[in-house]
């Protein structure tokens, strides 16, 4: 791996390593997956999947689990690794405090700061 | 990637739609091909179903391919790649420094020389002599002036102090931002203004010492560096990043020791000897460079890199050597002696090409010896690495 990744990963790398958290899972399926995860918010193209698992993948934090032929088509499952789990946990945890810390200044911050629509 | 089970390729079916994905994805390299074509076949057709590729889909293989050509050309076998980064860094960032040091070097005696003059000449008026007037028509923009290009350099030293201190703010790639857009947007004017004009002088005016065609490459690669270091993250580490600091402190003191106005600070210390003196550090820099290129792991993997780079900057002073002196080597390192310059010159007249096509096949030449050494050294490495 080259250098040391200080900064926080984006938001596609961020759903791929999430749907791989549960167990392996071939390219459509991470793409299916990720849709879900955000509620449909976001869409990976099958070119930024792999960009992003190749890049992954050299960084140790995913790898091959098994190939399988289905329906006689071709089909590569995924997996995390530990160095990807321990990522994708110090990136959920720093994604939560933020999110915590911005509820809470919300709440403290009265009605008028809601979101649209929120009852006063 | 290294697969635990692996299924046989080919086990797609042909079909119309088959057939049209495998011809869109045809367009990547074959080795990624190889190793996804059947996979990436697998995931298209699940979700595009019965119908062809979309736009969509032409759009995307088309920048995987990009990507995966652009890797597949141009960067270093994996095994090689942590070094090759360590060394890139080090080696643009150090020589970046150099370029900076020469820069404020100059400008410390520019002051030093103008507070001088204002002694010296104390009884005229203020606005010919005080001395910071002095000190600017010097440096910046006097007839001789010794570096009209001051804030590009003035900027990327503060971006390189930041970039290699202890605490690298992400902010660090602002001014090496600024500095880079300069110097590619003066030299864009310079060059493009030249177009129309005789073109012997429009190799004068892309690589002349005010605008440094080798400088801007360097800048470019230097502001790529610092975005992928300090604003993303994956900066160098232990025993790197020291060689990083040792490189940008050694090359900016031989940078401060080598300037065009240090140089009249050795002929006040030595009037037979100064020029001897900068060419005897800039030797001994050049060797030091090429040694640690040649005899380090780190400088091995950089090394097909570094001399497309280094001919962006040495083959056209082949060129400018044949336009009459004046003012061509100055502001440049002066490794060569006037002497060499001459008998250079005279070597080049021969050679010469009619004046307006010297440009397009020089350019060109630049661009074949770059490319023969890359890809031959890689094809040579490969050769080797495959070879019991």
């Amino acid at each position: 791996m080259v250098g040391v990744m200080t900064d926080r990963v984006q938001e596609p790398t961020f759903l791929i390593l999430t749907a791989l958290a549960s167990g392996p899972q071939h390219g459509y399926g991470i793409i299916k997956d990720a849709e879900a995860i955000s509620s449909g918010a976001v869409t990976l193209r099958v070119g930024t999947l792999y960009g992003a698992l190749d890049r992954l993948d050299a960084q140790g934090l995913v790898e091959v689990d098994r190939e399988e032929v289905v329906d006689s088509r071709l089909r590569r499952y995924y997996r995390l690794t530990e160095a990807g789990s321990a990522r994708l946990a110090q990136e959920a945890e720093r994604v939560r405090r933020q999110a915590d810390a911005a509820l809470v200044r919300l709440r403290s911050a009265g009605p008028a700061h809601h979101a649209p629509g929120a009852p006063a | 990637m290294t697969t635990t089970a692996r299924a046989s390729a080919k086990t797609v079916p042909p079909g119309p739609t088959t057939a049209a994905y495998r011809r869109l994805l045809a367009i990547l390299p074959p080795g990624y091909r190889r190793e996804h074509g059947d996979e990436l076949l697998d995931v298209y057709l699940e979700a595009a179903g019965e119908r062809g590729p979309s736009l969509v889909d032409r759009l995307d293989v088309a920048r995987l391919a990009g990507r995966t050509w652009g890797r597949a050309l141009f960067l270093p076998q994996p095994q090689d790649r942590e070094r090759w980064w360590a060394g890139t860094v080090i080696g643009v960032l150090g020589l970046l420094s150099f370029g900076a040091g020469r820069v404020v070097g100059d400008a410390v005696l520019a002051v030093w020389q103008g507070i001088r003059d204002e002694r010296q000449y104390s009884g005229l008026q203020w606005w010919d002599q005080s001395w910071w007037s002095s000190a600017v028509d010097r440096f910046a923009s006097g007839t001789y002036a010794w570096h009209s290009d001051w804030p590009v350099w003035f900027l990327w030293a503060v971006a390189l102090i930041l970039a290699v201190g202890p605490r690298r703010p992400a902010w660090a790639v602002v001014p090496a931002a600024i500095a880079t857009a300069v110097t590619a947007s003066t030299w864009l004017v310079v060059v493009v203004g030249h177009v129309d004009v005789d073109r012997r002088y429009l190799v004068f005016a892309a690589w002349g010492p005010m605008v440094r065609a080798g400088w801007l490459a360097l800048q470019v690669a230097g502001f790529l560096m610092l975005v992928a270091t300090v604003r993303r993250g994956t900066f160098l580490r232990d025993r790197d990043i020291r060689a990083l600091r040792a490189a940008a402190v050694v090359s900016a003191v031989v940078g401060i020791a080598t300037g065009s106005g240090m140089f009249l600070a050795w002929l006040l210390m030595s009037h037979d000897h100064a020029q001897g003196i900068i060419q005897v550090v800039l030797a001994a820099y050049l060797t030091l460079l090429l040694g640690l290129l040649v005899g380090t792991r780190t400088g091995r993997a950089v090394l097909p890199y570094a001399v497309p780079i280094g001919m962006v900057f040495v083959l056209p002073r082949a060129l400018l050597l044949r336009v009459p002196k004046g003012g061509i080597a100055w502001g440049d390192p002066m490794l060569l002696p006037v002497g060499a310059r001459d008998f250079l010159s005279g070597l080049t007249k021969p050679l010469a090409l009619p004046r307006g096509w010297e440009a397009l096949p020089f350019a060109a030449l630049v661009a074949t010896a770059a490319a023969a050494w890359f890809f031959g050294l890689r094809v040579l490495r490969g050769r080797r690495a495959a070879s019991p």
